[in-house]
């Protein structure tokens, strides 16, 4: 509660133009917002790069923020935003192609035997596929929403949340 | 029959997807089938696997000083701020020139690492401000990231990780000119140090490329027996 009421007020602070409280923001949701950045992009200097412009954009954003208390899921929704606005101008095909095959020479990974964690098999995955696995099973969101951020059909994405499991699970298991 | 057809809708069923009528034969076929049972458990311990994954990594270094420099009011970005940026990336790309022996072959013969826009097709001469050459430019880094991505486990570790500074430092110096191009839209100069910064990216990549290919092959060399 105390830390709720600590985050509202840095907020608002913030809000004022109080560079130093937006810092203490910073710190108190970096961590999450590189994991979502990552996750999604499969690159640390991306993800590095649009961590910075989340939070870049936050700041010049934070007179838009209607109220404080929603502050961490209006990050995390402009932070998911921005990294497919970017994934789509880099990798429009891959993004909206739901059966690239580049990744899995004859439907398998090039070695079904390798065991790797987790995060490692989801950074392995097409760029498509790991978008909306991370979307749907990591961050709770609706095909209908991963759909309309990717301007696609809703279809495309359940057939790339299958198709990232599929490969997931080739990958993982020995 | 084939089990094939129930799997779908085991997946539906652990994603809330599926109709209480499918449901029920799914249960029905559930009940009777040791094998569907078994990717069911083996669907869900994946999706568990996923949503129990840390929600926190940060990152490796503290981003927070490149953020602070642009949290002040709108203002326009100083000439000299961008001039400093590219020249510091110019020089740290000293660092990576090749040590004295043999060189490895030239960017212009190595083949692309994916079908498309490749090293070899990179517009080297483009003018200032040239658009195409800016998307081309976009495009084989692209393929380069890719191709250094796959071939990084066979790079020593300084190595990589002089690349990977580099790299980030490059990128800063992008976002520098980007943000003075926006406050400046038609100022040609800035354009065409985005082009040089871009071109630098993509020679470090395609330059440690080469470095790994280089490697691969001298590895793959039959080595003379001992002794003669």
């Amino acid at each position: 509660m105390r830390e709720a009421s600590s985050q509202i007020e840095l907020v608002s602070r913030a809000r004022g133009g109080d560079v130093e409280a937006f810092e203490a923001l910073y710190r108190a949701h970096v961590g999450r917002i590189h994991a979502v950045c990552l996750r999604m992009t499969g690159n640390r200097a991306t993800a590095e790069d649009l961590v910075q412009e989340a939070f870049v954009r936050a700041w010049r954003k934070l007179s838009s923020l209607r109220t404080e208390s929603t502050f961490s899921s209006w990050l995390l929704r402009l932070t998911v935003n921005l990294v497919v606005s970017h994934l789509r101008s880099r990798l429009p095909r891959e993004l909206e192609d739901a059966f690239d095959e580049r990744a899995e020479p004859g439907g398998r990974f090039p070695n079904p035997a390798a065991r790797v964690d987790l995060e490692e098999a989801l950074r392995s995955l097409p760029a498509g596929a790991r978008l909306v696995v991370v979307l749907h099973d990591l961050e709770g969101y609706r095909h209908e929403e991963i759909a309309r951020l990717m301007g696609t059909a809703v279809g495309t994405s359940k057939a790339q949340l299958h198709r990232a499991r599929r490969l997931l699970r080739g990958r993982l298991v020995v | 029959m084939s089990c094939e057809i129930w799997r779908e809708n085991i997946e539906r069923s652990l994603d809330a997807d599926l109709p209480v009528a499918e449901m029920r034969l799914l249960s029905a076929h559930l009940a009777a089938c040791p094998a569907c049972r078994r990717e069911q458990e083996a669907l869900r311990g994946l999706i568990a696997g996923l949503q129990e994954l840390p929600a926190e990594t940060p990152p490796e270094s503290d981003l927070w000083p490149a953020i602070e420099a642009r949290c002040s009011k709108p203002r326009r970005v100083p000439l000299w701020a961008t001039l400093l940026a590219a020249a510091a990336a110019a020089a740290l790309l000293l660092v990576l020139r090749p040590a004295p022996g043999p060189r490895p072959p030239s960017s212009r013969s190595l083949p692309a690492t994916t079908p498309g826009v490749g090293v070899a097709t990179l517009p080297l001469d483009s003018g200032y401000g040239d658009i195409a050459g800016i998307a081309a430019l976009d495009a084989a880094r692209l393929d380069l990231e890719a191709a250094f991505a796959e071939r990084r486990q066979t790079l020593s570790p300084r190595t990589t990780l002089v690349v990977e500074q580099n790299l980030a430092l490059l990128a800063q110096s992008i976002m520098t000119i980007q943000e003075a191009i926006a406050a400046d839209p038609g100022n040609h100069r800035l354009q065409g140090m985005l082009v040089q910064v871009k071109r630098r990216e993509v020679a470090v990549l395609a330059d440690v490329t080469q470095r790994s290919v280089a490697r691969g092959r001298e590895e793959m060399r039959p080595r003379e027996p001992a002794g003669l």
